[in-house]
């Protein structure tokens, strides 16, 4: 099973969010997380999901610097900014709202609680 | 073996790829690069060896398109837009620079062929500057006056006539009744020449008008001295252009300053002109009040005369109503109707022989223009052929081009780039020979463009001839070039040649159809001209002298300087006209019928009022009755009629008419006259019209001398003229040869023969180079097809014969094909003339001589080249 690119594309956002807020990282880093975490249904070309992260920056839910690296390598790591956090409560809020109304639709049993409830 | 892996290499290869799209900028190539690496030491730490993981990495991070696409989607969204559009622009003009760069270098690599190149675009733009120019110039006339879109000049239609010389009355109604108008002026200009003095000083000027006030304010011709409201405000004042006042007054302040008209009148000048523009089709070098005129001339002028031109200024945005007599109040005759004509077409589409100045034609924009859309139509064909043959050369770049990535577009830009470097570089030489060899281009294009040179109007011309060119020459290679299959040329399957060769051959024929058109259309010109030179006239225009007489005082002392003249050796006949001389406009509109009938035998005839020496002077040939007496200052009542104006009274033989009464002008000149003699038809106007009916009446009051010279005759003998004259006459002494005086009514005609000449001298020279060019590609790409040719025994003429009889078919064709369009096209040409010469088989002939022995000799060096293939060693090469 794949997931769509429309799907794909309306979660990467709160994926990145969400992984960011575990702590700095970079590009490649976040991808191999989100492709761990997504047990490999979120298939895409991995350098395709750069201008996103840009994308993400030029809204200001994230933010970038440049590390040189031990092997004396450039990289390019991302933080997650103020807006950002309140970006991903904001989406976590949806995605718990929406997983609830298809709980109930489908007839499954509860899996996610709102936060703070 | 193969080389061990290079992961710099292989990254440096992988950056480089991907950096050609213009999306990326180097921090995201930093990225993209880190995270490559990343993977790739994932995938080599699984076991995969090091060439094959790098592989698979580069292929999980994406192909440059899907990476491109994505990227470009963040990218020109919203905020970043401008920004990135401006990089994209600074990147572009990088690139550019870049592939001028592989322009030039391919370029210097085949010096033969950019040089052909170079050559053919230099002379489309060559031709295209200098015609563009002209045309430019043409079209624009009279757009320089502040009002020039309400401006008009009344003509009037009558039975299909348009006249343009009125009455004063239609000015003065047009004035006062239409409301539309909101100012006039009547120009008047005298059919002769004003003799001008100051000091004893004097001239004929040919540019002497007559206005009203409102002429400076509705033309917007600016004076540098003197106050325009009050300028021409009464009679007896004067504006004068700058090179006339310098003409007269060298350093004194012209203003205030008094002139002599034909030496009666005075005249003081009230002002000066800035210069006239050169476009304008009024062209005066003085400007009198038109309140003067009745002073100065015939007293009842404004009240009796139709000799005005009327101008007149709309309210802005009126459109020009339709007048007749009726509404004008000047009588109830409703046939004639008065209509506006605009001042901004009088230059290129009046077909008056009223008009002030000598005017344009329709015809020149015409001829013009379409001399300069076939050179650069050939030329750019011309171009068009060898880059598309250069480009199968190029094949193999190409293939390996596109298959290290490169996209269509690219491929098509780099080659559109080549032509562009090429048009940049034959303009700024076309320029630069246009500044440095001014003269002569003029002469073999017959403009003037010297007084026509303007920066912005050459800048604009450039650029324009640039764009087109480059869209007509550059386009369809660049669309061809970034055709091709690169995996077809890079397992050696060969370009398909033979829909490109009849591509190439079609376009061939397209040039030497087009020249061959021009060089009929040349060779028809210049045979009218010779058969111009060798018509008989009827008079003999050889060793004629031709001198205006100006002013009362040179007029009553002539009988003396004729008895004085008449005596020397150099002077065989001498006569005198009071009006024209051939090749001069006659007055016209005079009417003559037999005496005693009524209107229905009235017959219109043009008018000379000549001396019984005028004849004789011109060498005309009596056909009935006898000369005028040779009595001084007979004006009897007899005329002379010419042989048309005696067939229309009715007399089919000329002794027929010989001692008939007719009436002159019944109405208002109302004389009976007797018809003395017939004189042979004579050309006294051109060969471009048949010969008009011509009536002579003598005259006591000469304007212009004839003078039969001995042959033999120089104008250094002439100088013995000058000791009558210079006692007798205020003006200098103006000695004319009427031979040369004819042979300007032809000017056109040779202009137009130097025009077609050079035309076609550039189209064949252009075409020839094309050849030229494709013969060298023909002879390379057939090597290996001559040397099997060879090893089978072809010789080395059978060779050569082979190649020329391609060239031969298609030129033989483009000829053949091309007669008939230039045989409808000369035919049109020589229609303007009543007299002229046929286009005979010959003119075919030659064309085709010219044609095939140009491209023999373009080609025979190629062939001969290509004959002498060692076949062991090009078929050796393959």
């Amino acid at each position: 099973m794949t997931i769509s690119k429309e799907l794909v594309g309306a979660t990467f956002r709160p994926l990145v969010l969400s992984l960011l807020s575990d702590g700095d990282s970079y590009g490649y880093d976040i991808i191999q997380r989100m492709k761990q975490e997504s047990e490999g249904k979120l298939v895409w070309k991995d350098g395709s999901l750069y201008p996103v992260l840009h994308r993400m920056e030029d809204e200001g839910t994230i933010a970038s610097y440049w590390v040189t690296t031990d092997a004396g390598r450039r990289r390019k790591y991302y933080r997650i900014t103020d807006d950002g956090v309140r970006q991903l409560d904001q989406e976590k809020m949806q995605w718990i709202h929406m997983d609830s109304i298809f709980t109930r639709l489908w007839d499954l049993p509860p899996r996610m609680t709102p936060a703070g409830a | 073996m193969t080389p061990p892996f290079d992961l710099d290499l292989a990254l440096r290869n992988w950056r480089t790829s991907i950096g050609q799209s213009t999306t990326f900028l180097t921090t995201d190539l930093d990225e993209l690069e880190d995270h490559l690496l990343q993977e790739f030491e994932v995938i080599r730490s699984a076991g995969i060896p090091e060439a094959m993981a790098f592989r698979q990495a580069a292929s999980r991070i994406g192909q440059r398109h899907e990476l491109e696409k994505s990227f470009r989607e963040v990218r020109f969204g919203k905020s970043k837009r401008m920004a990135s559009l401006a990089r994209e622009a600074r990147h572009r003009v990088g690139l550019a620079g870049h592939q001028a760069r592989i322009a030039l270098r391919r370029m210097r690599r085949r010096p033969l062929i950019a040089g052909v190149n170079l050559t053919g675009i230099f002379l489309a733009a060559l031709t295209t500057l200098t015609v563009g120019t002209a045309l430019v110039h043409q079209l624009g006339f009279d757009q320089f006056h502040p009002a020039a879109d309400d401006l008009y000049r009344i003509h009037a239609l009558d039975e299909g006539e348009s006249r343009v010389i009125l009455s004063a009355a239609v000015g003065q109604s047009l004035e006062e009744r239409v409301p539309e108008v909101m100012r006039m002026t009547r120009v008047f200009k005298h059919w002769e020449s004003p003799l001008i003095t100051v000091d004893g000083n004097g001239r004929i000027e040919d540019g002497f008008y007559f206005a009203e006030p409102d002429f400076l304010g509705m033309f917007g011709f600016p004076l540098t001295a003197g106050n325009p409201a009050t300028a021409l405000d009464a009679p007896g004042k004067v504006i004068i252009t700058q090179a006339a006042a310098s003409r007269y007054f060298d350093d004194v302040d012209p203003v205030g300053q008094r002139i002599t008209y034909n030496g009666t009148s005075e005249l003081i000048v009230s002002g000066v002109f800035a210069p006239i523009p050169k476009n304008s089709h009024l062209q005066p070098d003085f400007v009198a009040s038109l309140s003067s005129l009745p002073l100065i001339s015939y007293s009842g002028i404004l009240d009796e005369w139709s000799v005005f031109h009327t101008y007149v200024q709309l309210v802005p945005g009126a459109s020009p109503p339709i007048l007749t007599d009726s509404v004008l109040g000047l009588g109830d005759d409703d046939d004639r109707r008065l209509t506006f004509f605009p001042v901004t077409d009088i230059h290129l589409r009046s077909t008056s022989p009223d008009e002030l100045e000598v005017g344009g034609s329709m015809r020149f924009i015409w001829l013009m223009g379409s001399i300069m859309l076939m050179v650069v139509l050939i030329a750019s064909v011309n171009y068009v052929n060898l880059a598309t043959a250069q480009a199968i050369r190029r094949a193999r770049e190409t293939a390996i081009r596109k298959v290290a990535g490169a996209a269509r577009g690219e491929i098509a830009i780099q080659q559109f780039m080549d032509t562009l470097v090429l048009i940049v570089m034959a303009t700024l030489l076309s320029l630069g020979t246009l500044f440095l060899f001014r003269a002569p281009i003029e002469e073999a294009f017959g403009i003037a463009l010297t007084s026509l040179i303007d920066v912005r109007a050459i800048v604009t011309i450039t650029l324009l001839a640039g764009l087109a060119l480059s869209l007509v020459a550059g386009l369809y290679p660049a669309w061809v070039v970034s055709r091709y299959q690169p995996a077809g040329i890079l397992k050696g399957v060969a370009v398909s040649g033979t829909s490109g060769r009849r591509i190439r051959n079609g376009l061939v024929f397209g040039q030497f159809a087009l020249s061959a058109v021009l060089i009929i259309l040349s060779i028809t010109v210049a045979g009218q001209m010779q058969f111009i030179a060798d018509s008989d006239l009827g008079f003999e225009d050889e060793h004629v002298v031709v001198i205006p007489i100006q002013g009362e005082a040179a007029r009553s002392a002539y009988p003396a300087l004729r008895a004085a003249w008449a005596s020397l050796p150099a002077v065989t006949h001498l006569g005198a006209s009071a009006s024209a001389v051939p090749g001069e406009p006659h007055s016209a509109n005079h009417v003559i019928r037999p005496a005693g009938s009524d209107d229905l035998a009235d017959v219109s005839v043009q008018r000379n009022w000549v001396d019984a020496g005028y004849f004789e002077a011109l060498g005309l040939s009596l056909a009935a009755g006898e000369w005028f007496r040779a009595e001084p200052g007979d004006t009897s009542d007899e005329v002379i009629l010419n042989e048309t104006a005696a067939r229309l009274m009715g007399w089919a033989d000329p002794t027929m008419a010989v001692g008939q009464p007719i009436e002159l002008n019944p109405g208002y000149e109302n004389r009976t006259v007797t018809v003395r003699g017939v004189t042979e038809d004579y050309n006294f106007a051109s060969l471009h019209t048949p010969v008009a009916p011509l009536i002579h009446t003598t005259t006591g009051y000469p304007t212009k001398l004839v003078l039969k010279t001995a042959p033999g005759t120089t104008a250094a003998d002439l100088e013995v003229l000058h000791a009558g004259w210079d006692r007798i006459a205020a003006q200098p002494l103006a000695i004319s040869w009427l031979e040369d005086d004819l042979g300007q009514q032809y000017e056109q005609e040779a202009t137009a023969t130097n025009r077609f000449t050079w035309a076609s001298v550039i189209a064949l020279l252009v075409s020839a180079l094309g050849l030229f060019g494709l013969a060298s590609f023909m002879a390379e790409t057939r090597t290996r097809e001559i040397g099997i040719r060879k090893a089978l025994g072809a010789t080395r003429a059978g060779i050569i014969w082979m190649i020329s009889l391609d060239v031969t078919r298609i030129i033989g064709t483009a000829i053949l094909l091309s007669s008939p369009i230039a045989w409808v096209l000369a035919n049109r040409w020589l229609d303007a003339f009543t007299y002229r010469t046929s286009i005979g088989w010959e003119a075919f002939v030659l064309t085709g001589l010219i044609l095939l022995a140009t491209g023999w000799m373009t080609i025979i060096g190629h062939a001969a080249r290509a004959a002498s293939i060692d076949p062991a060693r090009c078929l050796r090469a393959d």
